[in-house]
């Protein structure tokens, strides 16, 4: 008698087992166990159909469902379907001020009333590897004064390739779609204008819409969203809501192709060089060349929201529904509207030692460095505006960066390994690096267990035998130059005690009326003095009042007896790095506190392990 | 067929083999599918095997010979000989229930079996040269195939013949 053919198998293997036995049970054919019998090729045929049918339900399954789809057009469709747009990627941009000093030989019958500078090219960067090009993406214009100096104040600039595109409506073609075939597009910088009537030069700027409340028949307005092979389609109005595009409408777009992260992190007005068109209130090209009086630091470069980041993130925004209520729909939010923060931790004012109601504090750590600028503050808490409750006021704080530093040295057997020193100090330094050991550190609230670091720099190498490893805490703080002023410094870790070591150790700076570099340390019982190396680099201590430190709750207090009026420091941009040991082995932060694992600084070496056993 | 001491009477039963033609026809006499049975079907399954390309089975890239690469060589008794190999080992690796050895003495009734018969190595020696061969007629650009087995566990022979020509 036939027995029953199973029905449950997926794989191609066992869906032509299933069948075979099947045969087997019916006695009237013998020929399909042999690759090249007929009966082969029909069970190859039905099991591979099968296994096709099974996989492709699988799949569909899987791709239906936003936790489960892994190819990332269907992921952006799932997340599109509750109401989450993913982040493009972002360019890179800052300030610059720059300006024009115009000749009167050149303009014999005045100077022209403003410059305008066209959207596109206006700056070339070089970062020792790499150049990058910013542009402006909307007219640029400033006043010229009588003595033909014109001043462009702050111009926002976004690196990457600015790049035109134009499309005509053919109402005929009912599958007309307006796809920016580019992959890297910053959306927030495209410009869309449209020619409504081909014969006349008229155009009118669209902009592109957040929802529908707002947007009636008649509002010129736009809709992007992400489409295939990470290009974005641009939809228009249907009459209803949005203006309706005519036939033969011609749609002009404007926009930039970011490197993303790449480009951030330049700094110094002389890295920029002006590569602009200039032109004169008339409409004239003036050739001449900007002088750069100053630029800000290159920031908000990220790339396009990957996979990942959209599964974790679509859901915690549909949560949020668009507003701010609590910490989490704050914390959504922003990494929406800025997704170069590497982490963001919110808090309401009521949680502050000295409560302040109304206020809910955000503090941001960007991808690269360790604050934001006022700009990018600005622009941020304008975004959360129109999300946040009524009354509350948003408030952007810098992160409190608490950074750790690995002072190790690994002992490795030479003769299993071909390495040298330096290979196994990089491949300690990759191993570090990688999100493993940083991924579990480098957050809010992260914790660096000492057990951990040590064990995965043992398995950096097989050559490894050992390590013997010390951690230090960092707190680098901006001395206020020629400012009395007084400072406290939180570790908000338990300092070491009962050693004979100084606990706390400064980088160098300057006092106002005395030009010798100056230094700070503890007694190892409370008290912080400042002390300078003489010339037989014989430490002389000199303030034993500099300042306090509490042990327990690893706080430091300098210049609360007397105001401290710094007059530089060793470091640039006025910094003064402080280093401190903790309690025990390891360091976990509080929430607010970013824990920063600083590879870059942490000291390793490697050596020959001469305390082997023989074998 | 032989008879023991008991006299009871064993025989040999050679295996049936049992395929389906992929022509789909009607029989003319049950009307149901067309069968291939024993040396038919094998021979069809010799034909598939050279017919098939490696990794045209799903999930068996070894199934199959290169025959077809070697038609759209230099026609002549080089490639000939090559082509003979290719085809031979094809068999040989797919198709377990053929072979191209002489029979051994335990695959040899006891009846028949003469010690004299049987070469060096324990093999009968057999009228028919086994084995694959290939002709090349260069006139028309193809090959004569010629097959000739034996059935595992059977003394019987069987010869299949093919030409093989490329298309293009």
């Amino acid at each position: 008698m036939a027995g029953a053919i199973q029905l449950t198998e997926v794989d191609f293997e066992q869906i032509k087992l299933n069948l075979i036995n099947y045969l087997k049970s019916t006695k009237q054919f013998t020929d399909y166990d042999f690759s090249g019998s007929n009966l082969q090729v029909i069970l190859n045929l039905i099991a591979y159909q099968s296994q096709l049918n099974a996989y492709s339900t699988n799949m569909i399954a899987n791709e239906s469902f936003l936790s489960s789809a892994t190819l990332r057009d269907n992921v952006v469709s799932n997340a599109k379907s509750i109401g989450y747009i993913p982040t493009s990627s972002q360019s890179s941009n800052c300030g610059v001020t720059f300006d024009f000093q115009l000749d009167s030989v050149d303009f014999p019958s005045g100077f022209p009333l403003f410059l305008e500078i066209r959207p596109g090219m206006v700056f070339s960067t070089a970062t020792g590897s790499s150049n990058f090009i910013f542009n402006v993406v909307d007219v640029q214009t400033a006043p010229v004064n009588n003595n033909g100096l014109c001043r462009f104040n702050d111009v926002r600039v976004y690196e990457g390739s600015y790049i035109d595109a134009e499309f005509t409506v053919n109402t005929a073609n009912y599958n007309q779609k307006f796809v920016l075939e580019n992959q890297n597009i910053d959306i927030d910088l495209i410009r869309v204008e449209i020619q409504e009537n081909p014969d006349q030069e008229e155009r009118t700027f669209f902009q592109q819409a957040n929802n529908l409340v707002t947007t009636n028949e008649e509002s010129p307005v736009y809709w992007v969203e992400e489409v295939n092979e990470q290009y974005y389609e641009l939809t228009f109005g249907d009459g209803f809501f949005g203006k309706k595009l005519k036939n033969g409408a011609k749609i002009f777009v404007s926009y930039v192709v970011s490197s993303g992260p790449g480009a951030n992190g330049i700094q110094a007005a002389t890295n920029f060089t002006y590569t602009g068109k200039t032109f004169s209130s008339e409409g004239a090209a003036v050739n001449k060349t900007a002088t750069i009086i100053s630029a800000g630091v290159t920031e908000g470069g990220s790339v396009i929201e990957s996979v990942e980041d959209i599964k974790f993130r679509a859901p915690k925004f549909y949560q949020a529904q668009n507003r701010c209520v609590t910490t989490n729909d704050y914390k959504s939010l922003i990494q929406k509207v800025y997704p170069a923060a590497s982490d963001v931790y919110v808090f309401g004012g009521e949680e502050l030692d000295i409560p302040e109601y109304g206020r809910v504090y955000a503090a941001i750590k960007p991808n690269t460095g360790d604050k934001l600028s006022t700009a990018t503050k600005l622009a941020i808490t304008t975004s959360l505006q129109e999300f946040r409750v009524a009354s509350i006021q948003v408030v952007i704080v810098d992160p409190s960066v608490l950074y750790l530093e690995i002072d190790t040295t690994v002992f490795y057997d030479d003769k299993k390994t071909i390495k040298d020193n330096t290979g196994i100090i990089s491949d300690v330094r990759a191993t570090l690096d990688s999100s493993t050991v940083s991924g579990s550190i480098d957050k809010f609230g992260g914790a660096a267990r000492f057990s951990r670091i040590v064990s995965a720099i043992d398995a950096a190498e097989p050559s490894i035998t050992r390590n013997t490893t010390k951690i230090t805490m960092r707190s680098d703080f901006t001395a206020v130059i020629a400012t009395p002023a007084s400072y406290e410094i939180c570790f908000e870790q338990a300092l070491e005690i009962n050693t004979q070591n100084p606990v706390i150790a400064s980088t160098g700076f300057t006092i106002i009326g005395d030009d010798k570099t100056y230094y700070f340390e503890d007694n190892t019982r409370g008290i912080i003095y400042k002390y300078y190396f003489d010339e037989n680099n014989a430490k002389i201590p000199v303030d034993r009042e500099f300042g306090t430190v509490d042990y327990e709750k690893g706080e430091i207090m300098l210049g609360y007896k007397e105001p401290i009026s710094f007059s530089g420091t060793v470091l640039p941009l006025n910094e003064i790095q402080v280093r401190a040991i903790p309690l025990g082995q390891d360091v976990v932060a509080k929430k607010s506190v970013y824990l920063d694992l600083d590879v870059d600084n942490s000291k390793i070496s490697a050596v020959v392990d001469s305390n082997l056993l023989s074998s | 067929m032989a008879e023991d001491d008991q006299g009871i009477k064993l025989t040999k039963k050679d295996k049936t083999y049992v395929d389906v033609s992929l022509a789909f026809k009607p029989s003319p006499l049950t009307n149901d599918i067309t069968l291939l049975k024993n040396e038919r079907s094998i021979n069809n399954a010799i034909k598939n095997i050279v017919m098939f390309l490696p990794s045209e089975v799903p999930f068996n890239r070894n199934i199959g010979s290169n025959a077809t690469k070697y038609l759209f060589e230099l026609v002549d008794d080089a490639t000939a000989a090559l082509l003979s190999q290719e085809i031979e080992r094809a068999i040989l690796f797919c198709e377990r229930r053929v072979t191209f050895s002489n029979p051994t003495k335990e695959e040899i009734d006891a009846d028949s079996y003469n010690a004299e018969n049987f070469n060096v190595t324990g093999r009968l020696f057999f009228q028919d040269d086994l084995g694959v061969t290939v002709n090349s007629n260069v006139d028309s650009n193809t090959y004569e195939v010629t097959v000739k087995y034996r059935i595992v566990g059977s003394l019987k022979t069987f010869r299949v013949q093919q030409i093989l020509t490329p298309t293009r």
